[in-house]
């Protein structure tokens, strides 16, 4: 491989380690330039677009790595969690049954499998696929967190912080572990040391997802009317694109119907009623996520990266 | 050296300075009607060289068609007597009013995602408002015409 080239690739790598997923790109964007065919280089580009939920893009580019190296298996399992956000589940399963059979030794298919399962809501069998990951890989730290998370899913806030601990005395600076400790602390009302929490992860990582959503947790619960948009726009897009626009859509035909049947039947006061409460909600949910998302910047502005980042 | 290009990052056209956020048309659908809102997101989806374009194109299209169907079956509906006349109008105007806001929902969510790409790769936006505004005025003054021409015109344009 060209030096340059080389060199391009472990930079890359490291931005993408360090979550500096923008860095990471530009200097993948260099090596493709240079030699398309360069299966390593789309496969961490494949990495690098699904960190920006660029699905789309991401299911492309490890197209392009699996055409390169057909046995790529970083590449496959990219294309795993890219399918997992797709919420392509069945599609999802059997592609990472086609990887255990070629690596049944390799930990991270476990852990890509108890992902799956837990977005499926199956917490059981996500569990057991954890323990079956930590059964070939004991230190593996990620797949511990993954288990606090569940415990902590399952209600068991004291086992999870255990967990979370344990994690943390091994590597202090673990990012899905103090993120984690940040629920637990949110749970039991400690909103400033859950703040602490996320504002660490944050300076080693500005764009962690999980340190954002725990952010974005501690400013629902400090505020109730904003915490409100936060709770229902979770639900209405918890299961992806398409339900939330059915959702919306739906909505807005059963106000429209519930407006001409009281219309018909003159029912003026109760028809005032309906509309007032429509443009109420229209305009708060313009309103609120926009007041939402500028506290969320100002408090992340305050945020000083590491040197790392 | 050549730049390699991602499949799902825009590829600006000569029109590109032209291009609004997605929200302009999406208000224009609510302020003005269809017939200013689907073609603007057409043209900005075109402006920018959205990778998904005729994908767009092809959604405003379906989107006339669709109103155009679902007229068309409610007076069906209505000749043969399964609804009243009331009823029947009522239900035409809500199917085509959620009809316009699924397309148009649709339409702007698919190339929200485009112009984010667009705005990181130094892409500047224009606002939208004054077209807005004048599709709602434009709307106001031509609606009795409109309506005089017939359910064709006003189904199309609505």
């Amino acid at each position: 491989m060209n030096p340059a080239n080389h060199r391009l690739l472990l930079e890359a790598h490291q931005f993408l380690m360090f979550g500096n997923i923008d860095a990471a790109i530009e200097r993948l964007r260099q090596v493709l330039a240079d030699d398309p065919n360069h299966a390593d280089a789309h496969a961490l580009m494949g990495g690098a677009l699904l960190a920006k939920s660029r699905v789309h893009a991401c299911l492309h580019e490890v197209q392009l790595a699996l055409q390169n190296e057909p046995d790529h298996a970083g590449a496959r399992l990219i294309e795993v969690r890219a399918l997992l956000l797709k919420r392509s589940f069945k599609i999802a399963h059997s592609k990472l049954d086609e990887l255990e059979e070629i690596d049944p030794s390799n930990a991270e298919i476990h852990r890509t499998r108890a992902d799956l399962f837990s977005v499926q809501g199956q917490i059981d069998r996500a569990e057991q696929a954890l323990i079956e990951s930590l059964k070939l890989d004991p230190e593996d730290l990620d797949a511990q967190v993954d288990l606090a998370e569940i415990a902590l899913q399952r209600g068991d806030r004291p086992k999870a912080q255990h967990l979370a601990e344990q994690v943390i005395r091994e590597q202090a600076s673990h990012r899905g572990a103090l993120v984690l400790m940040g629920f637990c602390c949110l749970q039991v009302g400690q909103i400033d040391e859950a703040r602490a929490m996320s504002r660490s992860v944050l300076m080693q990582n500005a764009e962690d997802p999980d340190a954002l959503r725990l952010l974005v947790s501690i400013k629902a619960r400090e505020n109730w009317f904003l915490g409100f948009w936060w709770h229902l726009n979770s639900w209405v897009t918890r299961s992806g694109e398409k339900r939330t626009m059915l959702i919306l859509v739906l909505a807005y035909a059963l106000f429209r119907i519930v407006d001409g049947a009281l219309a018909i039947n003159d029912h003026s006061s109760a028809r005032a009623s309906v509309q007032w409460v429509w443009i109420a909600l229209c305009v708060y949910s313009w309103m609120a996520p926009a007041i939402f998302i500028g506290m969320l910047k100002k408090e992340l502005g305050g945020i000083k990266l590491s040197d790392d980042f | 050296m050549n730049s390699y290009a991602i499949i799902d990052e825009p590829k600006p056209t000569a029109m590109a300075h032209l291009a609004v956020q997605p929200v302009w048309p999406l208000f224009a659908v609510m302020f003005g009607g269809s017939w200013l809102s689907w073609p603007w997101f057409a043209f900005n989806a075109f402006a920018v060289g959205s990778p998904t374009k005729w994908k767009e194109l092809g959604a405003v299209c379906v989107g006339f068609v669709g109103k155009l169907l679902i007229a068309f079956g409610l007076i069906a509906l209505f000749d043969a007597g399964v609804t009243s006349q009331e009823t029947g109008f009522l239900a035409l105007i809500i199917a085509l009013d959620v009809w316009k806001i699924a397309v148009s929902y649709w339409l702007y969510i698919t190339q929200d995602r485009t112009i984010e790409l667009f705005k990181y790769t130094g892409g500047k936006l224009r606002n939208g408002i004054i077209l807005v505004v004048a599709g709602f005025y434009i709307n106001q003054r031509l609606l009795p015409w409109i309506i005089k021409q017939g359910l064709f015109v006003m189904v199309l344009t609505r």
